[in-house]
């Protein structure tokens, strides 16, 4: 049986019924008052995609539609016809759960190590002045509402300046030079902030809340080890690497369903850049002679106070919008280290 | 409509029909977006040609399906277009001040086109019988569609649904199959009309979102195993409820627009349709706000649950109920239709070659 198609002459919109006869290496087509042989050559025959019709366009802009069925199939067979590999592998079920398990494991490599790894290189080639200009954005940001100057005397910043420097000596060679930050921010609480330039947000209510220097200290110790690594760059690059993956991924979809899982995805790098940073404010603090198990002291009394703060305003939100869950697994790691 | 009863019998209508299938479209789009994937985005254009191919080769009307011609080059040079100008305006703030100001002006200028340009892309590139589809809307109009009424109607929301009904009108008023061009017909009040029942269908909605949670709220209190008063905060079960109850709000109110949405599509393309004639022939799209939401809805919820994996079968879906709702009512034989004589069929004249695609998706 040779196939029936319905050709059209690309000249106008009439119909003429046709059949397919096979012919070596050549479109041979007749019937409703048109004949016409093409080489193969001289032709295009579709992609196979599923059930649809096959065509096969011809130069002049001629069309012939085939359905699709065992006639078509051994008619193309007949005149020789090779089916691209792509046309061939998107029709086999097997091919598409191997594609499927092979994207599963993609996306999840991509998100385990790829999109760090190219953050990362972002992060290390960006030049130094988009740092700067990001800080001073948020800074500016800050002091429009949120922060207010710091109340610490000099004599104090002095010192925690200081502990900044000596902290920074233990790393050794390379370690640059973090410059310290002062502001007031009680909406913030007790907080510090590495910043993307590489110096250090302090909060009043922090070293107001710490006990002694070695506190503070570990306070410090935890943020160079966010500067050290560039976190601050890394994590936006991140966020804007995977926001726009999700976007791709849903985003024609459904706008809403594309962010909501950026949040929940970011969750895993920052929390991989707390524990980060705390196992680099270990080794200063144990160079410099001081006892890390501090830092996880403070980090249990932060817990403490927060889910204080929570009983008396909306703890609800609070919770969900704190950047630093101290984990009970970091405090009891770094208590462990007396 | 009013028109003559004896005459009816004689009016024909050809049903617009999908046949694709979703299983038989995940096959080819999973290949899509490994490679995609693996070729971090530039196999993107490639996939674009095969999933259009595979709704064209699909979508049938009077026997025969119709056909996309681009070329996946084309795409991707569209897309690299789009994206450095998207890169440009992003990092404007990072080279100096005012550069982002800068980029917006030139953006604006460029972008209505570019939009022509994709228009006139994806219309060269589409062919039914044999005969390619042509669009002949002109540069200035583009600039009246997108640069004054576009920005009018970002400034000044009233404006909205004219801008709408001049985008339609640009689109569906300019277009070409082989000879025979398109007319249309709708005006701005019938938008208008549209958009003010979409308003009013929020507002009901989200009176009674927020009549639904505030009569709840006494609920929840009720179910809490708690004397009045003296909720516990820190009770870790007290607080794990609060949490869902909250999540679960959010979700409420940011689904709120997806009737408002669906009744918006349903109707604008009724109403563009049914005033879309091409030549004589004319089209009737008879989509229903109720039946697209649930569809959308019941789609929604399953790309969420599946992490997306449920898209080829939302896509096929929505192609199938919309072809569905969608004929044409030929006057007279298709057979009359003409290529266009002052182009030859074959060519994408070096004009249309140099046109490129212009959007982001899969």
């Amino acid at each position: 049986m040779t196939p029936q198609g319905a050709y059209f002459d690309g000249r106008s919109g009439v119909r003429h019924r046709v059949f397919l006869y096979p012919a070596q290496d050549a479109v041979w087509l007749r019937g409703d008052g048109v004949e016409r042989r093409e080489p193969l050559a001289e032709v295009e025959i579709s992609e196979r995609l599923g059930s649809a019709p096959c065509l096969i366009r011809f130069r002049d802009g001629a069309l012939c539609q085939v359905e699709e069925g065992a006639e078509l199939d051994a008619w193309l067979k007949a005149i020789g016809h090779r089916e691209r590999t792509m046309s061939r592998l998107q029709r086999s079920t097997g091919l598409a759960i191997a594609a499927l398990l092979v994207t599963l494991l993609t996306a999840y490599s991509g998100y385990r190590w790829g999109l760090p790894w190219i953050a990362l290189q972002l992060a290390e080639r960006m030049p130094s002045e988009v740092g700067e200009t990001l800080t001073q954005q948020t800074i500016a940001w800050l002091d429009r509402g949120l922060a207010k100057p710091s109340t610490l005397k000099a004599a104090r910043r002095q010192k925690l300046e200081q502990l900044c420097a000596r902290l920074q000596k233990a790393d050794g060679a390379g370690a640059g030079h973090a410059r310290l930050l002062f502001r007031s921010a009680p909406r913030l609480g007790p907080n510090a902030f590495a910043l993307p330039d590489g110096s250090i947000l302090m909060l009043d209510e922090m070293v107001n809340f710490t006990q002694d220097d070695q506190e503070i200290a570990g306070v410090i110790a935890h943020e160079l080890g966010h500067v050290r690594a560039r976190h601050a760059l890394r994590a936006m690059a991140q966020g804007t690497l995977l926001g726009a993956v999700t976007a791709w991924w849903l985003g024609d979809f459904s706008p809403l369903i594309a962010s909501a899982p950026v949040a929940l995805l970011n969750a895993r790098y920052s929390q991989a850049f707390e524990t980060e940073a705390d196992g680099y404010a270990i080794q200063l603090m144990q160079r410099t002679g001081m006892a890390p198990g501090r830092l996880g002291d403070l980090l249990e009394r932060l817990e403490v106070w927060r889910q204080k703060k929570g009983k008396d305003d909306d703890g609800v939100l609070s919770s969900y919008l704190s950047s630093h869950p101290p984990s009970e697994a970091r405090v009891r790691m770094l208590k462990g280290l007396r | 409509m009013q028109s003559d009863p004896a005459r009816m019998p004689l009016m024909t209508v050809e049903p617009f029909q999908f046949t694709g299938a979703g299983g038989e479209y995940f096959r080819i789009w999973i290949v899509n977006v490994l490679l995609t994937l693996l070729t971090l985005g530039v196999y993107s254009a490639w996939a674009k040609v095969r999933r259009l191919q595979y709704f064209y080769r699909h979508t049938r009307v009077a026997g025969t399906v119709f056909d996309f011609h681009g070329q996946p080059m084309q795409i991707l040079k569209g897309r690299l277009i789009a994206l450095a100008l998207f890169l440009a305006y992003t990092f404007a703030d990072q080279i100096a001040v005012g550069v982002k100001l800068f980029m917006l002006l030139v953006l604006g200028m460029v972008m209505p086109r570019m939009l022509r340009s994709a228009y006139r892309f994806r219309w060269h590139n589409s062919s039914y019988r044999g005969l390619r589809f042509a669009f002949t809307g002109t540069t200035k109009e583009a600039y009246s569609v997108f640069l004054k009424w576009g920005s009018l109607a970002t400034l000044i929301p009233v404006f909205l649904p004219v801008f709408y009904h001049r985008l339609r009108r640009y689109q569906h008023g300019n277009s070409r199959l082989g000879s025979t061009s398109t007319h249309f017909t709708a005006t701005p009040g019938e938008f208008y009309g549209i958009y003010a029942r979409a308003g009013l269908l929020l507002l009901v909605l989200f009176a009674i979102a927020a009549g639904v949670i505030l009569a709840s709220a006494e609920l929840w209190q009720g179910l809490l195993p708690l004397p009045q008063g003296t909720a516990k905060v820190d009770d870790p079960a007290t607080r794990k409820f609060a949490h869902l109850m909250l999540a679960g709000l959010f979700v409420l109110l940011a689904m709120l627009w997806m009737p408002v949405r669906a009744y918006v599509t349903a109707r604008t393309q009724n109403l563009v349709w049914n005033s879309t004639r091409l030549g004589e022939h004319r089209f009737r799209c008879t989509l229903g706000a109720r039946r697209l939401l649930w569809i959308q809805l019941g789609n929604f919820l399953l790309v969420a649950l599946t992490a997306g994996f449920y898209m080829p079968w939302a896509m096929v879906r929505q192609a199938r109920y919309r072809a569905e709702c969608f004929s044409l009512l030929p006057e007279g034989s298709l057979d009359h239709l003409l290529a266009d004589a002052s182009e030859p069929a074959t060519a994408t004249g070096d004009e249309v070659s140099e046109l490129f695609d212009l959007d982001f998706g899969l």
